[in-house]
């Protein structure tokens, strides 16, 4: 796409001080964080911060956001440092999107649990297919140069169909699958089968010069499989720390308080975030015994541009009521 | 301009030294061969001017003709611009067997904004009428420099002009049969609109040129301001949006400000909110479509209703459209974003979580309700 003029750009700037200041983001956490650039270990809290808390300020939460604290921040044993290029963000514009669609297929994922909409059980595969469905679709409405990619994953993962900017034809591998049980989850072979697919771009300029696309993955997974361990290569690293590339995930877990194999779900999760270096990413969390609507909302939230989203913990959908008084949204 | 070679030389064999040049002019193209001398190169060239036997410039008032020089490159061009200059003042002679057109001609030249810039073909008289006819060229001096960058087509493949030029064709010396036209650089087109953009008014009968044309000339400057006043607007639209409902955006268009997505919450209930906004904006509305994140119609497509037609006034500015829309998608937006027909009462103030949807919400594909 055409680099849009200076004067474009700095009007991109200014619509980012327009953004409203809220009652709990009174300094604008996010502007001051993107626009000074600074590294992120001159400052107090730990490189890592836990889910809900990702910066300094945390706006209203979004619903489904986790309530966890900083208690599991502890346990994940994976972390990707900052680098110098975390803390610049790319311009807000609405570049094309690359979206590689991971689907688990472990079995978790065909257990009757959800409570679907009139009350009977459904699954998680039945449900994903149809979000993603609606994901695509909707995607392709907004804007028609966004491709997407189905990427299965079992033991390993495997690359079915994409790039392709034609709903359609993502749809048609999308309802054939079947899940099995899976030992474990090989997180470094799916960044594997990424690497190998996509080629980030390089822009010379982070902060001001609009990338041609950007990639993100989408990751849909149920499995139990006890904590995330993995050494990332190089160029796996690379590739997390892009400002470039976004990871979220929908993590879908029994809910349970129980602790089995000595790790719970939230611990899981946590992991999950960690690998989240930018702060930029969306994870979601939701019970597998839970109402299907949760799957369906959170799969419209990832519907939002990763370049022109807010921070997940800032995230806010709701309506205002007729006899409400105006929320904490400035006006400006 | 066009360079050909049609001509045979005096030798036989390709000697280079005759070609054809196109030229067009005032709406038609002039062919004039270019005659060097392949045994004598240093000489001037001559020139047969097609058609145009009557055209007999002085060689004198040719300054590089009396001073060719066969070792600059830019003789030639020079020339043929001096030519075209005599061309010029040939076809203003011409006008004189039309008093009327004479007029025409004389009260464009005095106005500095059109004299300095047209072109005029006095056609031959119509040899069974015995009409005259002219056609006058004109470039408009319309500022485009401030129409949006991201309007205009790659430079790279229209690299001309940004230009305007009204042609106006005299069938007849009185002037009773007047057609206009305007042409339009190809991004300029594209800019306002598309072809809808050269729509001019008629030239009025017993109208007269130093009239029409400024008409048209303040025609194409108001939809260049309004063009670029709607792309201002469009982006305080947007900014006012963003500023309301700015942390459940979706996406929008950056560039050119264009479109917008957003995602609404109603009680645990999502839906999204597309908004188009038209070239002409704010004279024109924008449209709203509302999409449910739950729902497909029977033939597989994503239920949505667009909605055209909802409290509007263009003279609001970009903050009390947004708050309006606010009100509007509050009050209508869940309703529209579902199947109308499972709703048994108005939302949102009758809404109940899981005994309305569950009648609908039972099947994947439902009824196209459009």
């Amino acid at each position: 796409m055409e680099t849009p003029e200076p004067g474009q750009a700095d009007g991109e700037e200014q619509m980012v001080e327009l953004r409203p200041r809220t009652r709990s983001n009174p300094e604008g956490a996010e502007d001051r964080r993107s626009s000074t650039g600074s590294l992120n270990n001159s400052l107090a809290s730990p490189p890592q911060p836990a889910v809900g808390s990702r910066v300094e300020g945390e706006g209203e939460a979004a619903s489904s956001d986790s309530p966890l604290t900083s208690a599991s921040a502890a346990a994940a044993p994976v972390t990707i440092p900052p680098s110098a290029e975390l803390h610049l963000r790319a311009p807000r514009v609405n570049c094309p999107e690359k979206v590689i669609i991971c689907l688990d297929l472990s079995e978790e994922m065909s257990l009757q649990k959800l409570e679907s909409f009139n009350g009977s059980k459904t699954n998680a595969l039945n449900i994903s297919q149809k979000m993603i469905e609606m994901f695509v679709r909707t995607k392709h409405k907004i804007d028609k140069r966004h491709e997407f990619a189905l990427v299965v994953v079992n033991d390993d993962s495997m690359w079915l169909s994409g790039f392709t900017s034609d709903p359609r034809e993502l749809c048609s591998c999308l309802y054939d699958l079947e899940t099995n049980v899976c030992e474990s989850f090989n997180l470094e072979d799916l960044l594997n089968v990424i690497l190998q697919k996509i080629e980030l771009p390089q822009m010379e300029n982070i902060q001001t010069i609009p990338p041609p696309f950007v990639v993100r993955t989408l990751l849909i997974f149920s499995r139990h499989a006890g904590m995330l361990q993995f050494n990332p290569s190089d160029a796996a690293k690379k590739m997390l720390q892009s400002p470039y590339f976004f990871f979220d995930v929908v993590y879908l877990h029994n809910g349970t308080e129980e602790q089995t194999e000595d790790t719970s779900w939230k611990d899981v999760y946590a992991s999950f975030s960690e690998l989240d270096s930018k702060g930029m990413c969306y994870c979601f969390e939701v019970s597998l015994c839970g109402p299907a609507l949760e799957l369906h909302n959170c799969m419209a939230k990832l519907l939002c541009h990763p370049l022109q989203r807010p921070f997940q913990s800032h995230a806010s959908y709701s309506l205002l009521e007729e006899d409400d008084a105006p929320e904490n949204e400035a006006t400006v | 301009c066009k360079c050909t070679r049609h001509c045979t030389s005096l030798m036989p064999g390709p000697c280079c030294d005759r070609f054809k040049l196109h030229i067009p002019y005032a709406g038609e193209t002039l062919k004039w061969d270019i005659i060097f001398n392949a045994i004598d190169p240093e000489l001037p060239p001559d020139f047969i001017f097609g058609e145009d036997a009557d055209f007999l410039p002085e060689p004198s008032e040719l300054a590089h003709l009396v001073s060719w020089d066969a070792g600059k490159p830019e003789c030639l061009l020079q020339l043929v611009k001096e030519l075209l200059q005599q061309y010029h003042l040939y076809q203003c002679q011409r006008l004189r067997d039309s008093s009327r057109l004479l007029f025409e001609y004389g009260s464009l030249l005095e106005d500095p904004n059109y004299g300095h810039s047209m072109e005029i073909y006095a056609g031959r008289k119509n040899s069974w009428t015995g009409e005259f006819s002219a056609r006058f060229l004109l470039k408009l001096p319309v500022d485009f420099s401030n129409i949006p960058v991201y309007l205009l087509k790659d430079t790279a493949l229209d690299p001309g002009e940004d230009v305007a030029l009204l042609s106006v064709s005299f069938e007849d010396a009185e002037a009773t049969q007047v057609f206009p036209k305007l042409y339009l650089s190809p991004s300029i087109e594209h800019a306002l609109g598309g072809s809808s953009a050269l729509h001019i008014p008629a030239f009025p009968s017993g109208g007269c040129l130093i009239d029409y044309v400024p008409q048209v000339c303040q025609l194409l400057t108001n939809k260049v301001q309004y063009v670029i006043q709607g792309y201002h607007k469009r982006r305080e639209y947007i900014a006012a949006f963003l500023s309301h409902f700015g942390m459940g955006v979706v996406e929008y268009d950056a560039v050119g400000f264009t479109k917008l997505t957003l995602l609404l919450m109603w009680k645990d209930f999502c839906f999204l909110v597309h908004v188009d906004l038209p070239l002409y904006f704010p004279r024109d509305q924008p449209t709203l479509t509302f999409q449910s994140i739950y729902h497909f119609t029977s033939s597989g497509q994503l239920y949505s209703q667009v909605q055209k037609s909802y409290p509007y006034s263009p003279r609001w500015d970009g903050n009390e459209m947004a708050k309006r829309a606010n009100v509007y998608i509050s009050n209508t937006g869940l309703e529209k974003s579902q199947p109308q027909s499972h709703f048994k009462t108005s939302f949102p103030q009758f809404f109940l979580r899981f005994q309305f949807f569950s009648v609908f919400l039972n099947g994947d594909y439902l009824e196209d309700e459009q």
